[in-house]
């Protein structure tokens, strides 16, 4: 029986901009199953990011209901969304978000001291970077890695916690079309060798072919929701 | 609990902006570097007073006949001096004590005569350290007199003339008598170089018909601190019964007040320090907030709390705080170490070469000063600067405590 990871029902978010409101997501219902390799794809503007926001905790729905990891995000406070994101969700961004300051290993350490790992940290830190291929790179500051590495370090960033959900908005967006394959595959081979479920939005068509589950949105709504078959990239 | 990697973070993060950062060490820099600076001349400079006071004028405890120090009339003496001075000399914290007489006079060099005051002392204990004559080397022979420097100079008077004196002995008879002018002194007592003329107590006794009396007797304690106990002890002698006695603080409390007045300056200073402080870290900071504000909201969104990021701004105003207290303490420690020794000359700041003392109700002090510093006033800097810093983090730590973290991001 497939676990659910994300359980979404009529599920709204509408925006104030000056006098006008915009509906950035319109009663979009959907189910995500752990393991699933998921992009959510359409035009700009479609609701893509605000959908993942959504997700992430990082957004609270105008109406309709939101299950992420089994929590009801309606009802957590801002301290348990942010508890929740911490300890069950991985997030890799678009401008890959690295704390500038601290080196590759830091930036994958700093996560897991947030969540009270102790001296592990570094040994798990170690692995995760050499997973994805970085432990030349580990005692580099992100100016110092090239924006596919730095990617790579935040994908690192976002596993190294465990999570059971990583969303990650247009990874590979500031990618050219080699490093954002190299990625893709690593997430993908996370995906399968980890269990670990991914979304992650996109509108490179590239992209969409490692997908398994393709969403398309079109004007904050659900157009297409096509399965693919599995390990097709 | 602190986390190592705020610590870490927030150092590396003053290096982000170096120029901003530098700004910010040098105004608490400069701040301590004056805090530093201007209370280790003011500890100089009360050391002087205090010198100036305990030692050639007043000493740590003096006493004299009831009205004596009101009306300075010649006839309010103490008797049975070598007694008196004897008990007092018995007393385990008496370094010195000398017995001095003042008698207004009419001097005459050549064919005119001018005002003055004969000073009648001890010179044994005077010309020890911190005496009226604490310069003098040699000791004075019978008839022979000492002029302060500015006296001999309105007067015209020069080594080895007579000069005749004429005043009024205790017994209200006239006092008068020719003396030779041994030598013309410059006193640390301004009383002395305006208008004294100098001779031996046994002279002056003789002069004014004050046979084993005096006007005053200075007493000088080992430590500075055992003035009131001695003061105490000798209120209870039976031979000294019926006089005053005064600790310097009782005869002198203007004085005192004066001292407590340069304390506080310390405090304002201490004030501006906080203020270029509070300035410099919250200019800084604030900045800095402002333009990590979308790596706070990627914070916030990887799960960090609100209160890590408070305290990492507030980890980095202690860093810069700290940081620039130890670069304004070295600079001030360099000043006044380096100075110590050879003393600030205080008078040249005001170009008036010829002035180099300051004459204060008597007293000759000194404005050659030698800076000294306090254990306080170190602890009193890094204490502001602490608190400080942590004032100066209190705005931009509210605002990054109040983030949303895509609102946040989105900057």
């Amino acid at each position: 029986m497939s676990v659910s990871v994300i359980e979404a029902k009529d599920l709204s978010k509408t925006y104030e901009a000056g006098r006008t409101e915009v509906q950035a997501v319109r009663d979009v219902s959907m189910t995500i199953n752990k393991g699933e390799f998921t992009a959510i794809v359409g035009p700009s503007g479609s609701g893509k990011t605000t959908l993942l926001n959504l997700f992430g905790g990082l957004d609270t729905a105008t109406s309709g209901s939101l299950s992420v990891v089994n929590l009801d995000i309606s009802t957590l406070s801002k301290r348990q969304r942010a508890d929740m994101r911490l300890y069950y969700l991985g997030f890799v961004f678009q401008a890959y978000n690295l704390v500038p300051v601290l080196t590759a290993r830091e930036n994958v350490e700093f996560v897991l001291e947030l969540q009270g790992v102790g001296d592990e940290r570094s040994d798990r830190a170690g692995e995760v970077l050499e997973e994805l291929g970085l432990t030349e790179f580990a005692d580099r500051r992100p100016n110092e890695l090239s924006g596919g590495q730095q990617q790579r370090v935040a994908v690192a960033r976002a596993i190294a916690s465990r999570p059971r959900l990583v969303l990650a908005d247009e990874p590979t967006a500031n990618l050219d079309g080699e490093n954002a394959e190299i990625l893709l595959t690593m997430m993908r081979r996370l995906n399968t060798e980890h269990d670990i479920t991914f979304v992650f939005s996109t509108h490179d068509p590239r992209v969409v072919a490692y997908a398994q589950r393709v969403i398309t949105l079109v004007d904050g709504c659900v157009d297409k929701d096509e399965i693919k078959n599995a390990g097709s990239c | 609990m602190l986390h190592w990697s705020t610590i870490r973070i927030a150092w590396r993060n003053l290096g982000r902006n170096r120029k901003r950062t530098a700004l910010a060490l040098l105004a608490i820099a400069v701040g301590q570097f004056a805090l530093l600076a201007a209370n280790g001349m003011m500890h100089g400079y009360a050391d002087n007073i205090r010198l100036a006071i305990t030692g050639p004028m007043i000493g740590h405890v003096q006493m004299f006949a009831p009205g004596w120090r009101d009306e300075q009339a010649m006839d309010l003496v103490l008797t049975d001096l070598s007694m008196k001075l004897s008990v007092i000399r018995t007393d385990p914290a008496v370094m010195n004590a000398g017995a001095r007489i003042f008698a207004p006079v009419l001097a005459a060099p050549e064919h005119d005569a001018f005002a003055a005051v004969v000073v009648g002392l001890d010179i044994p204990v005077e010309s020890q350290e911190y005496g009226m004559l604490s310069s003098m080397k040699e000791s004075l022979g019978p008839k022979e007199v000492l002029v302060g420097y500015r006296l001999a100079r309105r007067i015209k008077a020069q080594r080895g003339q007579e000069i005749a004196i004429v005043g009024q002995g205790a017994d209200g008879s006239i006092a008068n008598d020719l003396y030779t002018l041994r030598d013309i002194i410059k006193s640390p007592a301004d009383i002395v170089n305006q208008a004294g003329i100098v001779m031996s107590l046994a002279e002056a006794q003789q002069l004014f018909v004050m046979p084993d009396s005096a006007h005053n007797i200075v007493i000088r304690t080992k430590e500075s601190d055992q003035a009131d106990d001695l003061a105490e002890r000798l209120r209870i002698q039976t031979v000294l019964s019926g006089l005053t006695i005064l600790t310097w603080k009782e005869a002198i409390p203007e004085v005192v007040q004066l001292l407590d007045v340069m304390d506080y300056t310390g405090y304002i200073v201490l004030v501006l320090v906080m203020i270029a402080a509070v300035a410099g870290i919250a200019n800084t900071l604030m900045m800095s907030t402002f333009e990590r504000m979308h790596e706070f909201g990627m914070l916030l969104a990887l799960g960090s709390r609100p209160g890590r990021l408070v305290e990492m701004i507030m980890v980095e105003a202690i860093l810069i705080g700290i940081l620039g207290v130890i670069i304004g303490s070295l600079l001030g420690f360099g000043f006044v170490l380096g100075t110590s020794r050879s003393g600030v000359n205080m008078a040249s700041w005001g170009g008036q070469g010829e002035m180099e003392d300051l004459a204060y109700m008597g007293l000759n002090l000194p404005l050659h000063v030698y800076p000294r510093l306090e254990g306080g006033d170190l602890i009193g800097g890094l204490l502001a600067v602490a608190v400080v810093s942590l004032v100066a983090s209190l705005w931009p730590a509210s605002i990054a405590a109040r983030l949303e973290p895509m609102e946040a991001m989105r900057t």
